[in-house]
């Protein structure tokens, strides 16, 4: 931190709180940016099921609907509440907008070269397939691994 | 004359963290999410259907499964509130109290679930 104790005192322009209403572009702008408040919802869940789980009788020796009762609470009247599921499904749509919106910057962010002697990009499209690629590979391994250790 | 060094900025630290949890939230989400759709509509049990007790437990007990759950949560914790944080801009608010809360609250989330999943880990083998 500089030790120069500062003396501005910028202008802050009051801000109309729905501007970004007024235009479809902006509009599309702050849902995009709205999807990180989904992604958090789903990490607080995932971070509610692993403390209801903690508060198990991990020492038994066999699992009994006693024991396990606070992850059975979370798995079954938690995740099984109509308002959950359509949260999550709001969740998951949001997720995947928030993949394509993603996935179509990020030939502007990483600038990947053809070779080392030019100055030629890779086309966008290449980094978008890798991208979609990863989704799809990611979203079967992950759902094949899930029904598989049931 | 004082001299007015530039500072070197934490932003890069925050930057790659969010940069790494957008492509968590945007590769790795949308499964997570499904699997949590099909269990509320299955009502697993303590041996049947998809996320049943013991599936976790083996999930939780396995150190590898536990460290890749707790570096998506810490990915998905830091990326989504960076980008609440910047997002408080657009809206008008200025102030340094929203960067300790995002921030901060994201921090608070990640060593929660650290503990937690360590205390489980340890419990059960």
């Amino acid at each position: 931190m500089s030790e120069a104790k500062s003396f501005r005192k910028p202008y802050k322009r009051p801000v109309d709180k729905l501007w970004w209403l007024k235009n479809k572009f902006f509009t599309v702008y702050m849902i995009r940016e709205g999807t990180a408040v989904t992604a958090l919802f789903a990490a607080l869940e995932i971070i509610l099921g692993i403390f209801l789980f903690g508060l198990c009788n991990l020492d038994a020796e066999t699992a009994t609907a006693e024991t396990a009762a606070p992850y059975l609470w979370w798995v079954q009247d938690f995740l099984g509440n109509p308002l959950v599921i359509i949260l999550n499904l709001v969740c998951l749509a949001a997720s995947l907008f928030h993949a394509v919106t993603w996935f179509n910057l990020m030939p502007k962010a990483v600038r990947l070269f053809m070779n080392k002697n030019s100055t030629e990009l890779l086309p966008d499209y290449i980094v978008k397939m890798g991208l979609y690629g990863a989704l799809a590979g990611a979203t079967v391994v992950i759902l094949v691994f899930a029904v598989a250790t049931i | 004359m004082r001299q007015f060094l530039p500072t070197p900025s934490d932003e890069p630290i925050y930057w790659l963290m969010f940069g790494a949890g957008g492509m968590v939230a945007g590769i790795v989400l949308p499964s997570i999410l499904v699997i949590m759709i099909l269990a509320g509509l299955g009502s697993p049990d303590l041996a049947t259907g998809l996320l049943n007790f013991e599936q976790v437990k083996g999930l939780l007990g396995n150190w590898l499964l536990a460290a890749m759950l707790f570096g998506i949560v810490f990915m998905l914790c830091f990326y989504s509130l960076h980008r609440m944080y910047h997002s408080t801009h657009d809206l008008g608010f200025h102030t340094k109290l929203f960067w300790f809360m995002a921030y901060g609250g994201a921090a608070a989330l990640a060593f929660i679930t650290l503990g937690l999943q360590l205390l489980i880990y340890f419990k059960l083998f």
